[in-house]
């Protein structure tokens, strides 16, 4: 009896050592997200004279990619906050809105409806944007004015440097 | 001649051998002769779920010969086996709707567990696998599409991380473990590549393999169970035996009970196959793209989902994406644990008549709400067109034009025509005023789901949208 459940055990033991080896790590690599350490990063939407007074202009931005992903595909820069983009694949760049308010302001909102995520359309005679999936409306301040939305459209850090705009594309949540 | 009965005899040495070298009289003893409760017919519909599952295992193997799951690549890869590869669009087409229709087998499956008690005792852990099932399937109905990488596929993807995104404490950190980084990418795509075509597919296959192995221990509702209380496991095991072995309330697994529920399967891949046919696999959209006007729509089998998000206040958006699904799968989890009479059969249980028969009218209504859509507001350069047999002064008539040019169809029809998310200008009730026409346009009360436009407008301008407002809002009167 004693050399059976001594058996028993160490097969049962064994069993889940060498599972818990396997599968810890494997558990670890898969639900560790990526994440990118720098805390901006800065991309170039055009000149100022791009941006007429009053106006609202669609731009589109170079998004973030993890260099580390790539390594050996030689398709990225060193730097994690240099842009990185491929030919074809749209799906790395990024709508936006660029509202010159006045001389000196300039606001971005991301195209991203803060509901769920559908692409925001920029109705030039309302002055609003549109979502087409759920009905979300805003209006020029970002605000919401009807539908589900729950926040005010996401905005960009913008800065402008020797009449270069640029916006962080850390600013913003990672789905905008 | 005289060979004849060697031949014969050799014949049935092989088959022997195959049958005990394989042990398949124990799988022929086991499930296929042996005697089981009667089902009605609509208890096809577990075989019909594992019909469509096999037909998605076989489209999906081809499909993944051909697919090429980079972003670069992975929407032209899905056009050209629709397009140019042999009988691809007969292979996408059999995927596309045998993935629909299995979601709506789901739901009915589902709906007719609850109407009949399928989950109680000792069939708990046959409906607690079902639960996971459910979940799995549900997962990949939109994995799936997403693998096409076009416009709808990746706002669907976006629609996902959006409501993880709400999950408190942890919502960016699952955004994160979705997306494989910050951004959509390859990282993404592989991620639910993986999902769909690797992961997914084993985990249901076990997951089947198990809820039919437990049918099969625990078997089906049987005709004395939906007619009588029955209140414990050892009563149930006690009442199917009897039914089982009884001629009018038994019957033989093989070939009866596989003919009754292999009509169902055969109806369902008859209009599969008959959707195909008429209709084809599902449209592509433009590739993949997150910068320009588009506008993207759910598959058919979600359309629910988005009537349900559209028709949430913001109050309530957490609640709705979050707490509300997690809700339903902790409750479906619970259920035969919580409920537990001994009640079994549909006519035994108007309570979960009710409630199913909610359900199934609240799926239908908000799929049928998604048909129409009509919180969608949209920009048309197009005025709305002059009712019919109306003639407008001219300054009404500069208001038509500029009612466009201002964007006021985006939300208001006129006399029916154009979206409706404000009210129809023709059919204002009370008749406004001159000065609260102008108060609402130039600057609404707080709340109101219009923007202002003061500081937009001419004072003319102004005066010709009023007119026009003014000469068509009598039109119904």
């Amino acid at each position: 009896m004693k050399r059976r459940t001594l058996l028993a055990s160490l097969v049962v033991g064994g069993s889940m050592a060498a599972g818990g080896i396997v599968g810890v790590p494997v558990l670890i690599f898969a639900l560790t997200p990526r994440e990118v350490d720098a805390d901006e990063a800065w991309r170039e939407i055009g000149a100022l004279r791009d941006f007429p007074i009053g106006s609202v202009t669609p731009v589109k931005i170079a998004t973030i990619q993890d260099p580390k992903s790539y390594e050996g595909m030689q398709l990225s820069s060193k730097d994690a906050t240099e842009p990185y983009i491929p030919h074809q694949d749209e799906t790395l760049l990024r709508g936006a809105f660029v509202w010159r308010r006045s001389v000196a302001e300039l606001i971005v909102y991301s195209r991203s409806c803060t509901d769920l995520g559908c692409p925001l359309t920029f109705d030039q005679g309302s002055f609003c944007y549109l979502c087409p999936c759920h009905g979300g409306i805003f209006n020029k301040y970002g605000k919401r004015l009807a539908g589900p939305p729950d926040r005010p459209m996401y905005r960009y850090r913008v800065r402008v440097v020797d009449d270069r705009v640029e916006v962080d594309v850390l600013s913003v949540p990672p789905l905008a | 001649m005289s060979n004849a009965p060697d031949r014969h005899d050799w014949g049935r040495r092989a088959w022997q051998w195959l049958v005990d070298r394989f042990a398949l009289k124990r799988i022929w003893d086991h499930i296929l002769d042996r005697r089981v409760a009667k089902g009605a017919w609509y208890f096809g519909d577990g075989a019909t779920l594992f019909f469509l599952f096999n037909v998605l295992i076989a489209t999906g193997i081809a499909l993944a010969w051909s697919y090429s799951p980079s972003p670069e690549t992975a929407h032209a890869s899905v056009r050209y086996i629709t397009t140019e590869q042999p009988l691809g669009w007969f292979v996408r087409g059999l995927h596309y709707w045998a993935a629909g229709l299995m979601v709506f087998m789901l739901f009915f499956h589902l709906f007719r567990q609850i109407l009949v008690g399928g989950y109680k005792s000792p069939r708990e852990a046959t409906w607690l696998i079902g639960v996971g099932l459910f979940v799995g399937v549900m997962v990949m109905s939109l994995l799936g599409y997403v693998l096409r990488w076009d416009e709808r596929g990746v706002y669907g993807l976006r629609v996902a991380t959006n409501i993880f995104y709400r999950v408190p404490l942890i919502g960016e950190q699952l955004v994160l473990l979705v997306q494989g980084g910050r951004d959509i990418g390859a990282a993404t795509l592989s991620r639910v590549y993986a999902l769909h075509v690797i992961i997914g597919p084993i985990l249901l296959t076990s997951l089947v393999a198990y809820h039919m192995y437990l049918v099969v221990v625990h078997s089906i509702t049987s005709p004395t169970e939906r007619r009588r209380p029955v209140h414990s496991g050892d009563e149930q095991r006690k009442v199917y035996a009897r039914d089982a072995q009884s001629d009018e309330r038994g019957e033989d697994f093989f070939p009866e009970t596989m003919a009754k529920s292999g009509l169902m399967a055969g109806g369902v891949f008859a209009l599969v196959l008959l959707l195909t046919i008429l209709i084809g696999q599902s449209y592509i959209y433009g590739p993949a793209q997150l910068t320009e006007d588009s506008l993207p729509m759910e598959e058919w089998w979600w359309s629910w989902v988005s009537s349900l998000s559209a028709l949430t206040p913001p109050a309530w958006a957490t609640f709705v994406y979050v707490v509300f699904p997690l809700g339903v799968l902790i409750l479906l989890v619970l259920l035969p644990f919580i409920e537990r009479t001994p009640y079994r059969g549909i006519r035994n249980r108007p309570l979960a008549s009710l409630f199913v028969s909610a359900c199934v009218l609240a799926l239908v209504g908000l799929s049928s709400l998604r048909i129409q859509s009509a919180w969608t507001a949209y920009p048309n350069p197009e005025p709305p067109p002059v009712p019919a047999g109306f003639v407008l002064a001219p300054t009404a008539e500069h208001g038509r034009q500029l009612f466009a040019t201002y964007g006021c169809n985006s939300c208001h029809a006129v006399d029916g025509v154009g979206p409706l998310v404000g009210p129809d200008v023709a059919s204002l009730a009370p008749p406004r005023t001159r000065a609260f026409l102008e108060q609402v346009i130039v600057q609404p009360p707080a709340g109101w789901a219009m923007p202002a436009y003061e500081g937009r407008l001419s004072d003319e301008e102004l005066n010709a949208l009023v007119e026009f407002v003014l000469a068509v809002q009598i039109l119904r009167r």
